[in-house]
């Protein structure tokens, strides 16, 4: 292989030192300093998604209800649904949902996002939902009311 | 210079040595096709500008954006990425961090406007306000930043950009001779001044070291899918690598970065739905012929965006040997677009 590269690179300089001796004379052409963008379309750039947590909640408890916080980058609409029911609200940044809760009952929420979709010149983002069981520790999201 | 064995070997040093003074990119004398098949590839270390838009916001105490807004360390972040990519490879990929600029201003937008602090330490608390376009001025940066004098120096081999959301980074672009798709269109005004491939990441300090490993993902999915574009058939194994059940029913494979085997759907690494795939077949590749197994996300983390990130790189080829001119370490390619033929 680097045998052949040298070959290729005595030829190449034979060749090119024959034209510039040839072409002495000849009026100087400047290389272009930039390149045409092609015209070839592109797709669109993949995204990461938006940020999506909740805030860790409090089990065991006795209240009624508890306030649950949810952050979701350029959300539209949160969702909470568990054994007591769905909550729905829309997704202000951060957002705080009140979920009831059943006595004497254990709650495993389901927490999922509606995020908005925009447009970046011919590209759509967003108009996907995220969902999650868990907080921004990692830690299931269960309440335990008594 | 490595010892000859013919008066022709020796010339061919010389010319190549000399090459590479000039600045020219010499293949070494591929490693691809002489290295026995199978053993693990000598690791690589690649140089790493590290450029930190953190501008001091005056209504917090002078506080940097970071701060000011309780956003993350990008030390932190780029420590823990650098840490996540030499776990994952196998020890193949070591980043270094040569270079360390912490810019005390806002990135240019393509349309001139610049944002100011406060201005958008306000718009950041009402979540409204933010300038559009977007997309950030990549002539303003490669100058600010002098970055084709530094890739053709052979002092840099890769840029990470850090910023604050809205920043209008792409998360991987690509500049040099022949730059093409990296989940960006390609920086093709580079390819005349630089004299060799390189890659701008763009990472947020807002998010996590999961997100800063799906912007690689997303240009190893780029680099791999160019890589193998003229292997049709079976002879293309990123096509294969990259097939989920919705897509292929029965016939999974790893996936991409927003589909495990069974996602229906972007971002669906938590789906508990049980499918056959053939993931594991890959860490025993070239070998690809074992029995599917039933997966889920337990597999993956449980939908931990970096859990399943991790599962996914660690499946790709990394070893020794090559077959139909590719090598069966992709990661040369993601690290080096310019080992791409």
């Amino acid at each position: 292989m680097r045998r052949l590269l040298v070959v290729i690179i005595i030829f190449l300089v034979i060749v090119v030192g024959f034209f510039f001796y040839e072409t002495a004379v000849a009026p100087e052409t400047v290389a272009p300093e930039t390149v045409e963008t092609p015209l070839t379309p592109y797709p669109c750039p993949q995204a990461t998604p938006e940020l999506f947590t909740v805030e860790p909640v409090t089990s065991p408890t006795d209240a009624a209800s508890q306030m649950v916080r949810v952050s979701l980058g350029n959300g539209e609409l949160i969702t909470i649904t568990s054994e007591s029911g769905t909550v729905s609200g829309t997704a202000v940044f951060p957002a705080d949902l009140e979920v009831p809760l059943l006595p004497q009952t254990t709650h495993h929420l389901t927490v999922t996002g509606l995020v908005r979709q925009v447009m970046q010149g011919d590209c759509a983002y967003g108009g996907y939902e995220l969902s999650t069981t868990t907080d921004l520790n990692g830690n299931p999201l269960i309440i335990e009311r008594n | 210079m490595k010892k000859s064995e013919s008066p022709l070997d020796a010339f061919s040093d010389w010319v190549t040595e000399n090459l590479r003074k000039l600045g020219v990119e010499v293949a070494e004398e591929t490693a691809v096709v002489e290295q026995p098949i199978g053993q693990k590839p000598t690791p690589v270390t690649k140089r790493v500008s590290l450029i930190i838009h953190n501008p001091i916001v005056p209504t917090a105490g002078n506080l940097p954006l970071n701060q000011a807004l309780n956003w993350g360390d990008p030390d932190k972040l780029a420590a823990g990425y650098i840490d996540d990519l030499r776990e994952i490879s196998y020890g193949y990929v070591n980043y270094e961090i040569v270079e360390r600029l912490e810019v005390n201003k806002f990135p240019r937008k393509l349309d001139g406007f610049t944002y100011k602090a406060d201005e958008f330490a306000a718009a950041w608390k009402a979540r409204t306000g933010f300038h559009t376009p977007d997309a950030v001025d990549y002539d303003a940066l490669l100058a600010e930043f002098d970055m084709i004098a530094k890739v053709n120096s052979g002092q840099i081999d890769e840029f990470w950009l850090f910023a604050f959301p809205y920043a209008g980074y792409y998360e991987s672009i690509m500049g040099g001779p022949d730059p093409f798709w990296c989940n960006a269109p390609p920086l093709t005004q580079t390819a005349v001044k630089a004299k060799r491939r390189f890659v701008i990441m763009g990472f947020n300090y807002q998010r996590g070291v999961g997100e800063m490993l799906e912007a690689f993902g997303h240009r190893a999915e780029s680099i791999m899918k160019y890589t193998f574009r003229n292997q049709q058939g079976d002879a293309n194994l990123w096509q294969r690598f990259i097939r989920y059940d919705k897509t292929h029913p029965g016939l999974s494979e790893v996936g991409l970065m927003h589909f495990a085997p069974n996602s229906v759907k972007d971002y669906d690494w938590g789906n508990k739905t049980r499918v056959p795939a053939r993931c594991d077949n890959w860490l025993n590749f070239p070998n690809l012929s074992g029995a599917p197994r039933i997966v889920d996300c337990a597999d993956w983390g449980d939908g931990n965006i970096r859990g399943h990130h991790q599962w996914w790189f660690r499946r790709l080829p990394h070893i020794t040997g090559a077959a139909n001119g590719i090598a069966y370490n992709w990661w040369q390619y993601i690290v080096d677009p310019n080992l791409v033929r």
